[in-house]
């Protein structure tokens, strides 16, 4: 398997390419498991509703707005993140629930 | 003065709120203060009228000099409000004693309510906490045309969405809901009962129809009945002059 992988890993620091991150946000208590994050553009945050209520995740940031609908409790959902900046996501049921997200190169 | 569609959201423990008005379109008390001055169906007053109505008042400049010193007048105007606002604050309820410790200050139907409010009867999964409230936006299926929330956020869970008001004292506040539909808290409590009255997409997954008896819906009243705390009256200003 190794030799096999080898070579892809390779050819990727080769060609200078940072593999995306997967990072994980979990809603519990009616609250984000933390406030702020610092991730890379192409980096992806998984919002986990580990909760016993349901909530709506999304942001209205310009250029950077996406709506993961009414997630039951125990649902999961990736979002990519493709621009540099800041964005503020927020849980529209429960507008105390505020997660900043810093996106660089 | 017109009646208005929504009822006046109460400003009980507001100090706590994360956005104000049955649909959140106000951030903070001060942004929310100066709002029914100006609305048309309100007090219809414009912020430059009021600003020349109250420096016209000698009293009040001493008073706004002291309270916010170089603060242009409409910002001290909405501050004092909002100051007012947060000192209105409910005390301690029979349930609260009971929390701390007193058996006796709440019956055992009010009990069996507790428990119905957290369990069966599902209200503690938006009237959460303290203050009985998640400060949260749900849609609980009341009839009416009236977008809440949705109209400031166009998302489809807040199409129809209100904000959970506290049920701290509910018992003073008839009637109930943003509408004023329900008149007492029996209504209310069968209203969420039969599941509310419009299935729609946006409705909250917490409202399904509970089946409560009878003897239920008592206790859950009577529970509600408990968090009536007996606070200090708010003194009538003398308005300067």
């Amino acid at each position: 398997m190794l030799r096999r992988l080898l070579p892809i890993c390779l050819l990727a620091l080769a060609a200078g390419a940072a593999a995306p991150v997967d990072h994980e946000i979990v809603q519990n208590d009616r609250a984000f498991s933390q406030r702020e994050i610092t991730i890379k553009i192409g980096d992806r945050i998984t919002f986990k509703n580990a909760d016993e209520v349901a909530h709506n995740v999304y942001s209205a940031t310009p250029g950077m707005t996406f709506d993961l609908r009414r997630q039951a409790p125990g649902e999961s959902s990736a979002v990519p993140f493709l621009k540099e900046g800041t964005s503020l996501v927020q849980c529209a049921i429960h507008p105390k629930m505020k997660l900043i997200v810093h996106i660089t190169k | 003065m017109k009646e208005l569609d929504r009822r006046s959201p109460t400003i009980l423990n507001a100090a706590w709120d994360e956005l104000l008005f049955w649909d959140g379109r106000a951030e903070t008390l001060e942004e929310q203060a100066l709002c029914p001055v100006s609305a048309k169906d309100e007090m219809n007053l414009s912020i430059r009228e009021l600003l020349k109505r109250i420096s016209n008042i000698p009293g009040y400049a001493p008073l706004f000099q002291r309270a916010y010193p170089s603060v242009p007048i409409e910002i001290a105007i909405a501050r004092a409000i909002a100051t007012f606002e947060r000192t209105v604050i409910s005390s301690q309820a029979p349930f609260d004693k009971w929390v701390a410790g007193d058996e006796t200050a709440i019956s055992p139907a009010a009990k069996n309510g507790f428990d119905l409010f957290n369990g069966k009867a599902r209200c503690a999964q938006c009237h959460s906490g303290w203050n009985f409230t998640d400060n949260g936006f749900h849609d609980v299926g009341l009839r009416g045309q009236d977008r809440g929330r949705g109209a400031n956020l166009a998302l489809e869970s807040m199409q129809f969405a209100f904000k959970t008001p506290t049920l701290r004292n509910a018992d003073l506040r008839s009637p109930y809901t943003h509408d004023g539909s329900e008149l007492t808290l029996q209504s209310v409590i069968a209203f969420y009962d039969r599941g509310g009255d419009v299935k729609r997409p946006s409705l909250d997954p917490a409202i399904v129809p509970l089946h409560l008896t009878p003897r239920e819906m008592n206790d859950l009243e009577a529970f509600l009945k408990m968090l009536t705390s007996i606070d200090k009256p708010v003194d009538i200003p003398v308005l300067p002059r």
